[in-house]
């Protein structure tokens, strides 16, 4: 994944080029920090497909917000249902003690065609209901093809492809991006 | 009215703490233009800290992850949605973070706000990575990983793509990886400053 860092440089032509698809990113500089990769899906409670993505990337000793639209399953505000439900609240990650959740980026080629190109793998997570919510992850249309309508998706994190691209490239630049981690959470407060 | 109650939650909001800080202050500017720009498109948009922002401040204070995202603030925008049918709610999405043929309001505004464009930021990103790679003490522990790994039956070339050969090359990995993420870790430090 480091590697392909360099590899990407069609980026600028993409995000700013005139058949560039949905762009919802922003990217501000937050300080001079060395972190670990941290993700944070921020749930809309009153509106679930305008949920956010907001990812905190050290790059070199500089750290950056990165911040983009964000669906989560199919507009169903229940954790507990299978394929529909948007993700369960909690830490998914590589170091914690829940064994069954982490945070793995890659190029995956193959199953579910909507579930390929970059993705962030999120494993298991069990619902507050006692159930086990299985193969998470923050993903896009694939590697073609999208309309705003694709926000929507089986229970995983869905960003739109300009997004992941931007997101993926970042993330190879990054500090420490096999220790970063994702937090999910309402956006209701307490 | 409902611009007069914005401001003086915005208000409060910025007094809660961390006022001064240069990035809140610069946030909050780009928050009140985003809501300029989204009444002139005929929505509401309350200018607030973000959420996000606030749990990161609460972190940097000392306190831990899950402290911090328990006594996170309300977004006041939950409350405009709410009230939104579905389609009104898709189509404020669509204003605030754009469609495949305009830019929204966040990337319209993000300029004036912050004062440059967003592909000045990257460059420097990939002359890190390219100086860590060339770096020897990575190349010799890129080497080390490579062995240990045929050593296991797995023959690869570095720990990219590792995840695409299955779960017993990911054991395999996780055992073969650490000596190249400390020499990584190292080398990105010292030409990431």
């Amino acid at each position: 994944m480091r590697a392909r860092a360099l590899a990407v440089l069609g980026t600028v032509a993409l995000i700013f080029g005139a058949a560039a698809p949905a762009q919802a990113y922003t990217q501000e500089v937050v300080g001079q920090y060395t972190e670990p990769p941290q993700f944070n899906y921020i749930k809309n409670i009153g509106s679930p497909l305008n949920s956010q993505l907001v990812a905190y990337v050290t790059i070199g000793s500089t750290e950056y917000r990165i911040k983009m639209r964000a669906g989560s399953g199919d507009g169903t505000k229940n954790e507990c249902t299978n394929d529909h439900g948007w993700l369960p609240d909690g830490v998914y990650s590589n170091t914690d003690s829940d064994s069954n959740s982490y945070f793995k980026h890659w190029n995956k080629t193959g199953g579910n065609q909507v579930v390929t190109g970059w993705v962030w793998e999120l494993g298991n997570k069990k619902t507050r209901c006692g159930n086990m919510r299985t193969e998470l992850f923050i993903h896009s249309q694939g590697t073609s093809g999208w309309s705003d309508s694709n926000y929507r998706s089986a229970g995983c994190i869905k960003i739109n492809q300009t997004d992941r691209t931007f997101l993926h490239n970042q993330f190879a630049r990054s500090y420490q991006p096999t220790k970063g981690y994702l937090s999910v959470w309402g956006s209701g407060g307490t | 009215m409902k611009r007069l109650a914005a401001a003086l939650l915005l208000l409060a909001l910025t007094a809660c703490g961390a006022q001064d800080d240069p990035v809140r202050r610069q946030v909050l500017k780009h928050e009140e233009l985003i809501a300029d720009c989204m009444h002139r498109n005929g929505f509401e948009y309350i200018a607030a800290v973000p959420v996000d922002l606030a749990v990161q401040e609460a972190r940097r204070s000392g306190k831990d992850l899950d402290t911090a995202i328990a006594e996170r603030p309300e977004d006041p925008n939950d409350a405009v949605l709410a009230n939104l049918s579905e389609e009104r709610q898709n189509a404020w999405g669509d204003a605030l973070y754009g469609t495949e043929t305009t830019p929204g309001c966040y990337n319209e505004t993000y300029k004036s706000a912050w004062g440059r464009d967003m592909r000045e930021l990257s460059d420097k990103g990939d002359q890190i990575v390219a100086k860590v790679q060339a770096d020897p003490n990575v190349q010799k522990a890129l080497k080390t990983y490579v062995d240990c790994m045929r050593g296991n039956g797995f023959r690869v070339s570095s720990p990219d793509s590792i995840y695409e050969l299955g779960e017993k090359a990911q054991k395999s990995h996780d055992e073969c990886v650490k000596p190249y993420d400390t020499a990584y870790d190292k080398a990105y430090l010292k030409y990431g400053r």
